[in-house]
């Protein structure tokens, strides 16, 4: 076998699509600092971001004092 | 402070603990203090690698149970002074030693010396969490096999639930001639896929097949000292023997 099917193979054995994309914490800040920006307050209540798999990819659903704000989809 | 190093794998068989006791060797070659720990516990053979087996008198289950201090229990190497090992329980009392009590002994041992390297023990169960828990950094080992890849990238996932700030990769028994004539996956290519930083890549090696030791002259021994000085930072160079090095070998290489 010559090595470029070895490493097709070994690409295809390291599935990936379980895991989370390369970027996906600077994104999810990122998105997270522009919704939020402007009315939430710091120390002003419980701020909860909660990773969804959606089956095609992630959202974020952003709970403000356990109250859904807003879901962000990602990817 | 030591530096306090898991080399943990998954699979067994791919030299964990060959990769711990020439390591050790090697760092302790430069004047590095170095304590090596066996957490393999009940199929131990750190002892055997360095040759130091029959030289055994105590082990961490004594230490671990108090009969005995943790710098009394170290074993050290007739070569190299600055190298010492806190060897294992031969007999299955894996569920003796605790992750907690482990550690505790890891931090006892991590005073005056520079290098705290830890031997897991194969698999993800209860001895690699033991292992794991007590380190900072990990050294993940794999050949270039399917099987050991796989192994080990589930190994470097589970490491991110744990408390290890770096995970780099080593690839060992590299067959050099495979991957010149495109028939083996380069190490390169290796870590790229599993996303791990590359540390080293150690060459097969007939000499440490018999030996486990790879002395102080040759290819290991130079594929030892390129590893020691990535983990020292003092280089970033991955070993490659001299015939790889020409440039249509990095095209070749390149072009996987």
């Amino acid at each position: 076998m010559k090595a470029a099917e070895l490493t097709m193979k070994m690409q295809q054995t390291l599935v990936r699509d379980k895991s989370l994309p390369e970027g996906f914490g600077k994104m999810i800040l990122d998105e997270t600092d522009r919704l939020l920006s402007g009315f939430f307050e710091y120390g002003k209540g419980d701020l909860t971001l909660r990773l969804i798999p959606t089956g095609r990819g992630w959202a974020v659903e952003i709970l403000l004092d356990a109250v859904r704000v807003k879901n962000l989809k990602l990817l | 402070m030591a530096r306090t190093i898991v080399v943990a794998s998954g699979k067994g068989g791919v030299g964990k603990t060959t990769l711990t006791a020439n390591l050790g060797r090697t760092l302790a070659a430069r004047g590095r203090k170095v304590t090596l720990i066996d957490a393999d516990i009940g199929l131990n053979n750190l002892d055997v690698a360095l040759d130091m087996e029959d030289r055994v008198v105590y082990d961490i289950l004594d230490v671990a149970e108090g009969r005995i201090s943790a710098a009394e229990a170290l074993v050290q190497d007739k070569d190299f002074p600055e190298l010492k090992l806190l060897p294992s329980v031969k007999c299955g009392v894996s569920d003796k030693i605790k992750a907690a009590r482990f550690a505790a002994i890891t931090a006892l041992l991590n005073m005056g010396v520079d290098y705290l390297i830890i031997d897991a023990p194969a698999g993800v169960e209860s001895g690699f969490h033991r292992a794991v828990c007590a380190a900072k950094e990990a050294i993940i080992v794999t050949t270039p096999h399917l099987s050991a890849v796989k192994d080990a990238d589930r190994t470097a996932r589970l490491l991110s639930t744990y408390d290890v700030r770096s995970v780099g990769l080593v690839v060992n028994r590299v067959r050099y001639d495979l991957v010149d004539r495109g028939e083996a996956v380069p190490p390169e290519k290796i870590a790229q896929l599993m996303r791990l930083r590359l540390l080293g890549a150690l060459p097969e090696s007939d000499l440490i097949g018999i030996n486990a030791l790879c002395g102080e002259r040759g290819e290991s021994a130079r594929a030892y000292a390129c590893l020691a000085d990535v983990i020292e930072g003092r280089s970033d160079r991955i070993y490659s023997p001299p015939d790889s090095r020409g440039i249509f070998s990095f095209f070749r290489r390149r072009t996987y």
